[in-house]
């Protein structure tokens, strides 16, 4: 295995940097297609409603308005965001019924975004209100107002695996030193908020619904958008430059309603439209983190070995049920991440209400159901007075170790073949000299002479199991003059992916990194890809050009042994040259020796979705809290990763400092939900807490390379670190302020009210 | 031929000077028109941002006669007469070189997504242009409006910092 890299490691600038600084990178609303008008959508002030009658004759006769459309202009036609495999279809976009406060009722297209709005204002319509449901437990009481026809009971039937055993649980309890049980929920409604809205432009083109999109994984997204528009996957095409940060919101792997609105915006004004959300709409009307509660039941010996866990969890939709069901599935991976038992029983459901949908946020579903475990799983090794990192480094996967993935039923039973996990821990431990500051469960690190602020120490790993699982595909084509081009459907959002895909085939083709260019994205001209989601992109992508690149070395091997007699095992590529390995000096130009001048030769790489890989994350958070003021303040944040073999430092470094969005869903943020109507009270950047430059705080890290020199099934060994940057935050956060103050508080975010009303309560119970 | 009275400001935009005619007729701006828009969508500099059109994250900063300003919060019609510099006045016209700090952002990849980056850097010049020598705590204060959600919160101030010391070095 190769050790030393020619790019591989190797600092270059980022493919986009150059066209960032300048403003030169084109974000979906940087765009002006030729005849494009603008679309504003009427969102009901209602959270349940039949809409009774719309009368848009006023809005049409303005000049300049192009076209208003409502439910009854799309009915019949099978429009409803869907994947075309699970949840059921169910009308959940431009219906006769609005089901959250800001659900569509019309489309209006015109020719500027203001005369859109005038437009809007024009329209009267007449509701019949409904009673609605706003939570999972409203939701799911008997007789309780019915969302949808196709869901009794609000209860949305899933496909994936969320409802499993195995082993023997009861036995694992029987065993137990110590068996907790404990009720948990996350309902703060985070949101992703990218800085750039959801965007889309859309044209119709013979027959094919066409959009530029802000979309982070397109094909994926394109088939989404397909199956929701009711058409043949081939009448889709999504064209994406710059994506100005997803974070989950943009995957539209649920969510696509940006897209259909658009696409139905587009084919009813006939000509090319933009929709941007308004940031309010952003907020509001997009998608918020997942709302869920669950139970678990922990048993675990005094060395904290578990002996058997059983976890029921229900997931709130929103509005629309679409990627839930997937993130629950892989939340399970969380069982298999942080407790080290075969002895398993898990039960979820998803239920509709009436508020904005939840969707994918960074942490997929593991972040959830991690936020709910680790509370059973902290208040047991407090019971046990055993330190939580001692049990992360017993829980955690080793290297070749078995576990159940549940989220892959159909060979549940993997290996994790990613990276020593055990050994993250204990490097991480030793870095932050973790010894050295544990003082034990319930103790503060220190206290200020007035006793007035106290500072605690906390700890959370948090990662999944399906970073391989999906497939990816890429195309490497070389052309007579050594000029090497990648084809594929990985956008860049930030992570940098499309130079890691660069590095990976200029590294395999031994090619100055400058000769190598990345395909525009198009999904109707590039190979279909899962996509640069799941913590699965620089193996994912990375491996699909690497393959693809090999297979373009073959084919150009396989015609010099042809032509030249020389054994295709005694040939190697260079420059865009083929030479003899035995006889360095014999060298075969591409043109003429192998191909034509205007000639090319493509290789195609596969990635067929393989199991076994997994990712984890650790972080160690200091606090400290003002008992006075109720405030937390960050002291210190420590990061622990094992990305194999790092590809880009500079964006890798990035990416691990990328941890905010994770702190501060313990500390700042969430969505206020009027409790009346649910209407969101806070969809604005000032209304709605975020970290901010001048609030940094004190933070280092560590990314292990444990795969450099090692032959593993990544490109070059690489991993990456994946997504897992969020999940840590929030759990070693309630750990550091129990140890600092001895109240576990358990609603996100600690805000200084409750974490007073946490310590008037300990101090009245005294 | 018809004779027309009209309204018009002037908005110098990164040192060239642009005259609109101000009005409700379809080819003119309204009076209601905000700066992002007109530098965008009626001047294609597009490298200015539309981040939440509530003067809350400075994706769409620019320098307005010496001061950043979020231009969605400016009506154009109170800009008349002004000197405006968007991100696309920083590197050379001629010869399209990066402008020092644009080029210290690049060399220490002070960006993720890039969608915040032209109004962290437009706020950062601004800073620059009063105070050549800011200390990162005032780099820092600085850039308190600007929203970033990918975490460039240590690269994007490294990269002023790292051009800060590298000026410095210079005026040796």
């Amino acid at each position: 295995m190769k050790e030393q890299f020619r790019h591989i490691g190797r600092e270059t600038p980022r493919i986009l940097g150059s066209d960032i600084v300048t403003g030169k990178a084109m974000y979906v609303a940087d765009n002006k297609v030729p005849g494009m008008k603008y679309g504003k959508i009427l969102r009901s002030p209602h959270s349940f409603a039949r809409v009774v009658s719309v009368d848009k004759s006023e809005a049409l006769a303005m000049d300049g308005v192009a076209c208003v459309v409502t439910w009854q202009d799309i009915a019949g036609e099978g429009i409803s965001i869907n994947n075309g495999f699970t949840p059921p279809r169910h009308p959940n976009i431009l219906d006769e019924y609005v089901r959250y406060l800001g659900d569509a009722v019309a489309l209006v297209v015109a020719d500027t975004e203001d005369l859109a709005m005038e437009a809007m204002e024009k329209i009267k319509v007449e509701y019949e209100v409904l009673e609605p449901v706003y939570t999972i437990d409203e939701a799911m009481k008997p007789g309780a107002p019915q969302l949808y026809k196709e869901f009794p009971g609000n209860v949305v039937p899933y496909k994936n695996n969320l409802s499993f055993e195995v082993g023997d649980p009861d036995a694992g309890f029987a065993e137990a030193d110590l068996v907790v049980e404990v009720d948990s929920e996350l309902t703060s409604g985070q949101n992703p908020l990218p800085l750039e809205p959801p965007t889309t432009i859309a044209w119709w083109d013979n027959g094919v619904a066409t959009f530029i999109a802000s979309a982070a994984a397109p094909a994926y997204c394109h088939q989404n958008v397909a199956s929701s528009l009711n058409l043949p996957y081939e009448n889709v095409r999504l064209l994406v430059g710059a994506v100005g940060g997803s974070f989950g919101s943009k995957l539209y792997s649920g969510n696509v309603h940006c897209l259909v609105f658009t696409a139905l915006m587009a084919r009813f004004a006939n000509c090319p439209v933009l929709y941007a959300y308004s940031k309010e709409e952003h907020f509001a009307a997009h998608q918020t983190r997942m709302i869920t509660k669950g139970h678990v039941k922990l048993g675990m010996k005094k060395d904290g070995t578990v002996t058997a866990i059983e976890m029921t969890q229900i997931a709130d939709a929103g509005a629309t049920a679409s990627t839930q069901e997937f993130m629950l599935a892989v939340g399970t991976n969380s069982l298999p991440i942080l407790c080290k038992t075969n002895n398993k029983r898990f039960d979820a459901k998803v239920v509709v209400t009436n508020h904005v949908p939840s969707g994918s946020f960074r942490g997929y579903g593991y972040l959830e159901s991690s936020n709910l475990l680790t509370k059973a799983i902290f208040e047991a090794c407090q019971k046990l007075d055993l330190d939580p990192m001692v049990y992360l480094e017993k829980n955690v996967l080793g290297l070749n170790e078995e576990f159940h993935n549940a989220c892959a039923p159909a060979h549940p039973w993997q290996r994790n073949q990613s990276s020593d996990w055990q050994n993250l821990v204990r490097e991480t431990a030793k870095a932050c000299h973790w010894s050295d500051r544990w003082v034990g469960w319930g103790k503060p690190t220190w206290v200020s002479p007035d006793g007035k602020k106290r500072r605690g120490l906390g700890v959370s790993a948090a990662g999944h199991a399906d970073t391989g699982g999906k497939t990816s595909s890429a195309t490497v084509t070389i052309t007579g003059l050594g000029a090497v081009f990648v084809s594929t459907c990985m956008a860049e959002f930030g992570s940098g992916i499309r130079d890691i895909m660069q590095k990976v085939v200029a590294e395999e083709l031994d090619m100055p990194i400058e000769s190598v260019k990345m395909s525009a994205v198009d999904t109707a001209s590039n190979p279909a890809d899962f996509g640069s989601t799941g913590s699965r992109s620089t193996y994912c992508g990375g491996i699909c050009a690497l393959k693809a690149a090999q297979d373009v070395k073959r084919q150009l091997f396989e015609i010099c042994e042809k032509r030249h007699g020389i054994p295709a095992s005694d040939l190697g590529l260079k420059n865009g040259k083929v030479y003899q390995l035995s006889d360095p000096e014999k060298v075969f130009p591409l043109f003429p020796a192998l191909i034509g001048k205007v000639d090319s030769l493509t290789g195609v790489g596969h990635h067929n979705g393989v199991e076994n890989s997994t990712i984890t994350h650790l972080q160690v958070i200091e606090v400290e809290v003002d008992t006075e003021l109720g405030t937390i303040r960050l002291v210190d944040h420590f990061g622990g990763s094992d990305a194999g073999v790092i590809v880009n430092p500079l964006p890798l470094r990035n990416q691990v400092q990328s941890f905010y969005a994770g702190v501060d869903l313990a500390l700042m943020e969430e969505t206020i939900w009027d409790e009346h109507d649910y209407r969101v009270l806070n969809p604005s950047n000032i209304d709605y807490k975020t970290r901010s430059f001048n609030e940094v705080v004190k933070h280092d890290h560590l990314v292990l390379e444990t795969n450099r020199g090692k032959d593993t099934p990544y490109p070059f060994g690489a991993n990456g670190v994946g997504e897992p940057l969020l999940a840590p935050g929030g759990p070693a956060i309630r750990m550091a302020v129990y140890n600092a103050t001895g109240v576990w508080l358990d609603d996100f975010p600690f805000t200084p009210a409750r974490v007073l009303a946490a310590l008037k309560a300990k101090e009245e119970e005294k | 031929m018809k004779l027309k009275q009209v309204k018009t400001i002037t908005l110098t935009v990164n040192g060239r000077a642009y005259d609109f005619n101000v009005g409700e007729g379809r080819d003119e701006m309204p009076e209601s028109e905000t700066l992002v828009h007109t530098l965008r969508d009626r001047l294609g500099f597009t490298g200015v941002k539309l981040g939440c059109d509530q003067g809350a994250c400075g994706a769409c900063t620019v320098i307005l006669n010496g001061k950043p300003v979020t231009s969605c919060m400016m009506l154009t019609m109170d800009c008349d007469g002004g000197e405006i510099t968007t991100i696309e006045g920083l590197a050379d016209a001629a010869t399209g070189k990066l402008s020092g700090l644009q080029q210290a952002f690049v060399d220490n990849c002070g960006y993720q997504c890039g969608f915040c980056i032209p109004g962290i850097i437009m706020t950062a010049q601004a800073l620059l242009d009063k105070n050549p020598c800011p200390t990162e705590t005032e780099v820092r204060e600085a850039l308190s409006g600007n929203y970033c959600r990918c975490g460039t919160h240590y690269t994007a101030v490294e990269s002023i910092m790292a051009y800060v010391e590298q000026r410095k070095e210079e005026s040796k």
